[in-house]
């Protein structure tokens, strides 16, 4: 097979035919000049399919002692994907809620108390000279 | 939409869609020259979930819009 195409245009576009377990589809491909591989989509990996013959397929290869034994396999699968999407959106927590959390996971032992952080006594201390803040942006240079 | 149709006439009636062609007739090349248009949109997946529900046999998947000349494919 040969295609023509002008190297000064876009991608090269060929016209190729996929042969799956029951269908084939003719499909236009880019051509890749330097791959090793062909790559397709998924959706068209699918649509080439059949899931009767692919199970079959499986059991003919050892894979699964029976079309029963491969649906009893892939049934739980399915259940927790099932549930998975049953599932409504869990809501985000609160930062106290989240505190919760952590310590009931032990990833904390203690919460703070924001009423022990009141220091009224705290008297200011009062520094000669230029401000803390520029000593220690000089300090850092 | 069972009526065999060239491909100029698909490209006629159904871009810048996605086209599920059944029955595809095609050159020495493959390429594709008519066939029955059996499913047609804009969403590539959901002609492909078309095929997925056809009976075994040979299809032609094609899209008939054209590539935007500002999108760079990385292979």
């Amino acid at each position: 097979m040969s295609v023509r195409f002008n190297p000064k245009h876009g991608p090269i576009v060929i016209e190729a035919e996929v042969t799956g377990p029951a269908r084939s589809l003719t499909l236009e491909l880019i051509l890749d000049t330097g791959a090793t591989n062909s790559l397709l989509s998924e959706a068209v990996v699918l649509a080439l399919k059949d899931v009767e013959r692919s199970i079959e397929a499986a059991v003919q290869s050892g894979h699964f002692a029976s079309a029963d034994d491969a649906v009893a396999t892939a049934w739980p699968s399915f259940q927790q994907r099932k549930q998975k999407q049953a599932q409504p959106a869990k809501k985000p927590l609160t930062p106290d809620e989240l505190n919760q959390q952590l310590l009931a996971d032990g990833l904390i032992t203690q919460l703070p108390n924001p009423a022990e952080d009141i220091d009224d006594d705290d008297v200011p201390i009062a520094i000669k000279g230029e401000p803390l803040s520029e000593t220690i942006i000089r300090e850092q240079r | 939409m069972e009526d065999i149709l060239t491909l100029q006439e698909i490209e006629a009636r159904y871009a810048p869609e996605w086209v599920l062609i059944g029955d595809p007739q095609t050159d020495e090349s493959l390429r594709l020259q008519a066939g029955k248009v059996l499913f047609h949109g804009s969403d590539r997946d959901e002609v492909c979930r078309k095929v997925m529900d056809s009976p075994p046999g040979r299809y032609a998947l094609r899209f008939l819009g054209e590539h935007p000349e500002d999108v760079v494919l990385v292979l």
